[in-house]
């Protein structure tokens, strides 16, 4: 796991700006072209102190604009970008230039208040959000392969999330983006004629449904009538010819209906790109309703065989995504991608001896504990 | 022995629905005589006896009856579904109450 | 872990607070008996072939709008687009898409042609109404200003996929005539741009090295009749020496070195002798490894047409032959060895996806002309290979024209097709527009005039109505059965 965020760091504050910042550890970078930029200074480099903001992973007493990070921020390197807020005095990993998991929060605003939601949405002005995004894209490597975008729930955002797609394609012509959406406001064909129009050619949304019966669904993401304009919206995506992954959690109120989930894609939506089943992830509300949520993924791979079989057959690609290899079948491993972000990603010490574990996609750092007594290690 | 069949409860069509499915069992003649339909039926050789065919005959009118039903109260929407299925937009239904469209 | 923590957090909403709606609207469907003359349980589908089995009380509550939205049946209908409500308003734009998805494989025209390259053959099969024993090669051969012809007609097509058969006769004794279409559609296609595809439905006895080099090349297939065992097979296909079959295994043998094992494939006609051969049949494609067999149905069009009730008969024959073929397929799937029954896997595609399955026979409109064409050794143009041969024994009816006098305009408008095309629509068709497996099905106007004189056919008494629904029923019964048997059926769509 990899610490994105600390606040109360110790430094020297004074004068520094909050803002966003690319790390560079050039000490020589012409003075003209340090605006924007963080030097990151260890093993004894003593800087020139011409810089904005000084990122030490060493004593950072007599260096002015300066922050002292903890040890476990080491990873940092040139060309990374973060943000540093000065009334929290907090710093915040947005982007990391040789991770292919970078993925931005646009809105913590949403529609939805799904039961096992692990980034819970909060009614709070947060346009600051976008606003300081804006700035960092530029600042992002132009070779960037890959991009996310998260939220709450990002079409909310309307114009304002255009914005954050056209500074994409402008700044970053080569990435693929992958924004996780509910799909609900593609309801309104101009906003997905515009997604069309506007933004990058390779950009998928990733929505989820949680069941053929749209009760359920609508129980499981806490909103009326959610199912259907989900449905909808994917509808209308698909007549723009925008890709589309469907995305699945899998937990006690959605694994029973995978097969009969997985018969309707393949008869309904076959023309979605793909597919992933997902395991649950301990945080947010996942981890308020821990209990009444969690299943072994032992106990439902039959189900997850039965409907894996059927989108296969109908080829549509299926993924399993979160799923630890040695808690699904053998002949499963295939469809299975080593899908946690690197940042919170762990494997118990149980693992250790596992043959499968350079394939495996571990654990969330939040169910790594929880799962040791499960793990079995492939030997 | 003829058949009778009330005129208020089965339209004609209905009835020589009927009749043409089960063209290969037994042929029919059909006899308006209000407020009923007689219906004669006479067995093919080698094909069911009489009492079978009325069974046959009764258990099938029932069915077209149901097919009546059904066709009368989606036609609209069948109509509503085929016209749009080429067009690419989003469908509204009659009602007003359905679909979402920009 | 204590009862309290296994309960949702006190913040959401339980999932009764999400009610479905407290009434429904039918969408179009069709029903029919799940057993023939079982009044018990009902088949019932839409417009774009999901399907649901209910029993009749089920079926009755349905129509009258008297479903309680609180039982299991109304989930199971709601979600195959039988019926839609308030919380699932979209299924009518699904069911539109759907719609569209099926009858574009219509829209996207003719994609196979027929090339009858010479008429001449070196066997005399019974059952084969078209071809001849002769030297005459001016008579019964396709000339190459035919071909060109054709050729020019054939690159029309708006579909994007063009698939030329070589047909006889047997083709390989014109060979040559078979290398010069081969060139001259690759040069056209060159511009084109169309997924080209050529396959040759030969004997395989008479191909020589070098013709199997050249089709190794050009990436032919070769497609060739295999009836079953020895004895069935040189009984079906007489030939002086008695040795057919011989012939056609070390035909396999050497086509499969030169060509690669799986370009090579097999057909079988199903004759009276073959009805109770059916695990023969089989095996003998198992045993000369073919992956695939189409048990194909008696064709109606031999000398003597045969009466009606007989049609009738016959089909249900057919069916029993058909049934034991395929539980006997599965069964060798069950054991490890994968093989697919080429009809079953027309059917459940149909019953199963929104894809066309481009099969001539089962399309509605019919697949005459807008799925196939054919070019005869003599220039005529037919509607489909049924045509031609009703054609050589004098009824001319589904002749088009004759490719050297007639325009492409001329040929695809001309009465002799766009009179049974409009004459045999399913959908307006009595017993066909009512019935549950008409999304599936297919107008097959060939048979129904070679059989009853119209194009369209009163059903009740047409054999492909009743073979088609006896086998529709069957893989449906299979299918809703579950188990080995319906896993194995899905993975041949």
């Amino acid at each position: 796991m990899i610490p994105l965020f600390a606040k109360k760091l110790p430094g020297n504050h004074e004068g520094i700006a909050s803002g966003v910042f690319r790390v560079t550890e050039n000490l020589r970078l012409p003075i003209a072209a340090r605006s924007q930029h963080a030097l990151l200074l260890r093993n004894g480099n003593q800087p020139d102190g011409e810089f904005p903001l000084h990122l030490c992973l060493q004593d950072a007493t007599t260096i002015p604009r300066s922050l002292r990070l903890p040890d476990s921020f080491s990873y940092l390197s040139e060309g990374d970008v973060l943000r540093y807020q000065s009334h929290e005095q907090a710093v915040r990993v947005l982007y990391r230039k040789t991770s292919p998991h970078n993925s931005l929060l646009v809105t913590e605003q949403c529609n939805h208040y799904c039961i096992m939601c692990s980034q819970p949405p909060r009614k709070i002005d947060d346009s600051y959000l976008v606003d300081e995004l804006l700035n960092a894209i530029p600042l992002m490597s132009q070779d960037t392969a890959s991009i996310g975008i998260t939220g709450g729930e990002p079409t909310l955002l309307g114009e304002r999330f255009l914005e954050v797609l056209r500074s994409l394609k402008y700044n970053l012509p080569a990435a693929s983006i992958h924004v996780l959406s509910n799909g609900r406001n593609f309801t309104k064909l101009a906003l997905c004629k515009a997604i069309s129009d506007q933004c990058h050619r390779d950009i998928m949304f990733g929505i989820p449904i949680y069941s053929a019966t749209p009760e359920r669904h609508n129980f499981v993401v806490q909103a009326t009538n959610a199912w259907d304009e989900t449905i909808e919206g994917i509808l209308n995506l698909k007549r723009y010819g925008i890709p589309v992954e469907i995305r699945v959690v899998l937990h006690s109120q959605t694994w029973e209906g995978l097969p009969e989930l997985a018969e309707f894609l393949r008869r309904n939506l076959t023309m979605v790109n793909q597919v992933a089943f997902m395991g649950l992830e301990k945080m947010g509300f996942g981890s308020a309703n821990w209990n009444y949520l969690f299943v072994n993924p032992r106990e439902y791979s039959v189900a997850i065989d039965k409907a894996v079989r059927i989108l296969a057959r109908a080829r549509i690609p299926v993924f399993l995504f979160n799923l630890p290899l040695c808690m699904i079948p053998p002949h499963l491993h295939p469809f299975s991608k080593q899908s946690i972000s690197d940042w919170k990603n762990d494997y118990p010490e149980e693992c250790s001896s596992c043959k499968a574990k350079p394939h495996c996609c571990g654990f969330f750092s939040s169910t790594a504990e929880f799962y040791r007594k499960h793990v079995k290690p492939i030997l | 022995m003829s058949l009778r069949v009330q005129k208020s409860l089965y339209r004609q069509s209905t009835v020589e629905a009927t009749l043409y499915r089960l063209a290969d069992r037994f042929s029919a003649q059909l006899i308006d005589e209000d407020p009923v339909w007689s219906v004669e039926i006479h067995p093919l050789s080698g094909g069911p006896i009489l009492e079978d065919c009325h069974h046959l005959f009764r258990t099938e009118l029932i069915d077209q009856s149901l097919r009546a039903q059904i066709v009368q109260s989606t036609e609209q929407i069948k109509t509503l579904i085929l016209s749009n299925a080429f067009s690419g937009t989003s469908l509204v239904p009659p009602d007003g109450c359905a679909g979402t469209t920009a | 872990m204590d009862a309290q923590a296994q309960q949702l957090s006190r913040r959401f909403s339980a999932e009764a607070g999400y009610p479905r709606p407290g009434s429904y609207r039918l969408l179009p469907l069709n029903f029919m008996a799940a057993a023939a003359g079982d009044t018990r349980r009902y088949i019932v589908s839409n417009i774009c072939g999901d399907y649901a089995v209910v029993r009749r009380d089920t079926l009755e509550a349905l129509v009258s709008g008297n479903l309680s939205s609180a039982s299991p049946e109304y989930e199971l209908l709601r979600r195959k687009h039988l019926i839609f409500d308030d919380a699932t308003r979209s299924t009518l734009n699904l069911v539109a898409a759907k719609y569209r998805t099926r009858t574009r494989s219509v829209a996207n025209f003719t994609g196979l042609f027929l090339f009858v390259v010479t008429l001449r053959c070196n066997h005399v099969c019974p059952y084969c109404q078209v071809s001849r024993v002769s030297e005459d090669r001016e008579a019964f051969d396709m000339t190459e200003e035919m071909a060109e012809k054709a050729l020019d007609f054939t690159f029309r097509t708006p579909s994007s996929g063009i698939k030329i058969e070589f047909q006889g006769g047997e083709p390989m004794l014109n060979f040559p005539l078979i290398q010069f279409i081969v060139q001259r559609a690759k040069a056209k296609n060159r511009a084109a741009g169309k997924d080209l595809q050529f396959v040759a439905a030969t004997n395989l006895s008479v191909a020589t090295d070098q013709m199997l080099k050249f089709c190794a090349e050009e990436e032919i297939l070769l497609s060739t009749s295999l009836d079953g065992p020895a004895d069935l097979h040189n009984a079906n296909r007489p030939k002086r020496g008695n040795n057919s079959y011989e012939l056609t295994i070390e035909g396999i043998r050497k086509a499969r070195k030169a060509i690669g094992h799986h370009r090579v494939g097999a057909l079988m006609t199903t004759t009276e002798k073959s009805l109770h051969r059916v695990r023969d049949i089989v095996d003998t494609y198992v045993a000369h490894d073919f992956h695939q067999i189409f048990l194909r149905p008696l064709s109606p069009y031999g000398d003597a047409i045969r009466t009606k009730a007989f049609d009738r008969y016959t089909a249900e024959r057919w069916v029993e032959f058909y049934k034991e073929g395929l539980d006997y397929i599965l069964d060798r799937n069950k054991r490890g060895y994968p093989m697919k029954e080429a009809y079953a896997s027309i059917l459940l595609t149909r019953i199963l996806t929104n894809h066309g399955t481009g099969f001539v026979n089962l399309q509605s409109p019919a697949g005459i002309g807008i799925a196939g064409i054919v070019f005869n050794y003599d220039g005529d143009v037919y509607a489909s290979d049924e045509g031609r041969m009703a054609a050589e024994r004098g009824d001319k009816t589904f002749r088009l024209g004759n490719i050297l006098s007639n325009s492409y305009e001329e040929i695809m408008l001309s009465d002799s097709l766009l009179e049974p095309l409009a004459a045999s629509l399913l959908e307006s068709a009595p017993m066909c527009h009512e019935c549950a497996f008409l999304p599936y099905c297919g107008a097959d106007p060939d048979y129904h005039h070679a059989t009853q004189g119209d194009f369209l056919g009163h059903k009740a008494f047409s054999g492909f109505c009743a073979k088609n629904m006896e086998i529709f029923r069957h893989l449906i019964g299979k299918l809703e059965a579950g188990g080995e048997d319906a896993d194995i059926l899905r993975s041949w769509t």
